[in-house]
């Protein structure tokens, strides 16, 4: 996992597993509250290199989500097709904001903490 | 092989070895004053037989012997094992490089210069001693550590036996419905539960459960839903039979942890066994499958959010009607996901091209099929996750005829 800061509370975070599981979830999550207490209000998480997502990745996600709070915002970036299908059978589609490029993810996430 | 068992404080029993009687007896005379219970040999193979019969842990042993000399008999000692440690200390006039080398090589822990010294061989057997100690610490927590999972691995079987006894019938009839379960679990116990209820005379309620994630932590919770679900959620809701008000309850009273990790996904349908119509809540849980009695199949079920994440969230109720003739197929994720060896999920296209080959069995032969082709396809006796397939046929008339 590498961590980009475009500004002071907004981090992209880019994933370089290829699979979120059970194995990865905990280690994932781990880091990603570290990013959250480091200062970012709102996260963007690259999934550019994740091809498969299972139950326990899911929780994990939306424990990060719910960790941000009402004042901040969880952008999923580059989801590929199959990791999409799991998202949308919990209906988490509609729960995660969810982007094709970078710059609109980083819009999505300085929408709901700028001023 | 026979192994001595050695008990925590006593000393370690020294091996002396020197084909030259005088330097022999001295040494072991020196090693017996030093307060260690020794044995000795003429040579390497009489050193050997002794260390494989006697709880042997210090050997120390001439360098040059014949036939078995000082390194093959440290290379011997080595090779075998013995259940313990044997620490070896070779005793030798050369000094050289080469020679320490050679001895090291051959599995020698430490060296003394010939002829023995008391003093030198009192440190030396101090180091050896201390060396068989940690050993034998780390052999006994390796031990205890063996016990500890034997017995772990005996309580989840233990609650595998009480998990299985709470299954449904394998094949359940009620009205015009017949209904067969099948459940297959990815480490001992398993995350899904799956359960057919009679509700009331009209109706048969049956549900099928996924824990987040699989072992002991999904099947506990798992076991806790089934209860409440099998207690509370039925019999406050025997009534309106209305599923998405009983998975909404469950949504309310089992939130997921800090971690996210104990939501659960689920398929609860409330069936009436006369006509045939099926009202169910899908929540997160993949779409069934509906095989109508003129052949075909079809997805049916428009998605929902898993149980357990937000509060307040409504699930909808969704309905089918069940003709005469028709057969629906539930099955979790770990039966979809199945991936063969080159990592191809199963997949609901498959499952439903089996299926509608199977429409002349009963459910339970149908069930009892499709879990052999997934075996097949998965090559592996145990799947990477928790397995649960129900199949419900409405078929009235032959019910009927049965019953006449």
């Amino acid at each position: 996992m590498r961590t980009d800061w475009p500004d002071a509370h907004i981090a992209v975070v880019r994933f370089t597993a290829s699979r979120l599981d059970a194995l990865e979830a905990v280690e994932v999550r781990r880091e990603l509250l570290a990013t959250i207490e480091a200062g970012a209000g709102s996260l963007v998480l690259d999934m550019q290199s994740v091809t498969f997502v299972d139950s326990s990745g899911i929780g994990m996600l939306v424990s990060i989500l719910k960790r941000l709070g009402m004042a901040g915002t969880l952008v999923l970036l580059h989801v590929n097709e199959h990791v999409m299908a799991t998202l949308a059978l919990v209906q988490l589609d509609r729960v995660f904001a969810i982007a094709q490029d970078e710059a609109s993810a980083i819009g999505l996430a300085r929408g709901d903490i700028g001023p | 092989m026979p192994k001595r068992l050695i008990l925590p404080g006593e000393r370690p029993l020294v091996l002396v070895v020197d084909d030259d009687a005088t330097p022999r007896r001295l040494a072991a005379a020196y090693v017996a004053q030093l307060g260690f219970p020794v044995l000795s040999a003429a040579d390497g193979e009489e050193a050997l037989r002794l260390i494989e019969r006697e709880p042997v842990t210090i050997v120390i042993s001439d360098w040059n012997m014949t036939p078995v000399d000082g390194l093959a008999l440290c290379r011997e000692v080595r090779a075998r094992d013995h259940g313990r440690y044997v620490y070896l200390v070779l005793l030798t006039a050369r000094s050289g490089r080469e020679d320490l080398l050679a001895g090291m090589r051959s599995g020698a822990d430490d060296f003394l210069v010939k002829p023995v010294d008391r003093e030198r061989l009192q440190v030396r057997l101090r180091a050896a001693e201390r060396i068989i100690s940690l050993e034998r610490g780390l052999r006994e927590r390796e031990a205890q550590l063996d016990v500890a999972l034997a017995a772990l691995r005996e309580d989840l079987e233990a609650a595998a036996f009480a998990q299985r006894q709470l299954l449904p019938a394998p094949n359940v009839h009620h009205g015009a419905l017949t209904c067969a379960t099948r459940q297959v679990a990815s480490s001992i116990v398993s995350g899904d539960i799956v359960n057919v209820v009679r509700l009331c005379p009209e109706r048969l309620v049956l549900y099928a459960l996924d824990v987040c994630g699989h072992g002991a932590r999904a099947a506990l919770r798992a076991s806790v839903l089934r209860h409440h679900l099998d207690g509370a959620s039925l019999r406050s809701n025997a009534g309106s039979g209305s599923p998405a008000t009983m998975v909404a309850e469950l949504n309310e009273r089992f939130p997921s942890g800090d971690d996210g990790l104990d939501y659960f996904t689920m398929l609860l349908a409330v069936v009436d066994a006369g006509s045939g119509e099926v009202r169910f809540c899908q929540a997160g849980f993949p779409p069934m499958i509906h095989l109508p009695a003129g052949g075909g199949s079809r997805l049916v079920g428009a998605g929902g959010p898993a149980v357990g994440f937000f509060p307040g969230t409504t699930f909808e109720e969704q309905r089918l009607a069940l003709a005469d003739g028709d057969r629906l197929l539930i099955a979790s994720d770990g039966m979809l996901e199945a991936r063969s060896s080159n990592g191809e999920a199963f997949g609901a296209e498959r499952l439903m091209a089996c299926a509608e080959r199977l429409g002349h069995l009963t459910a339970e032969a149908c069930a009892a099929s499709l879990l052999e082709t997934l075996r097949a396809w998965h090559e592996d006796d145990d799947p990477p996750d928790d397995i649960t397939l129900i199949c419900l046929d409405h078929r009235g008339d032959t019910h009927a005829n049965r019953l006449a």
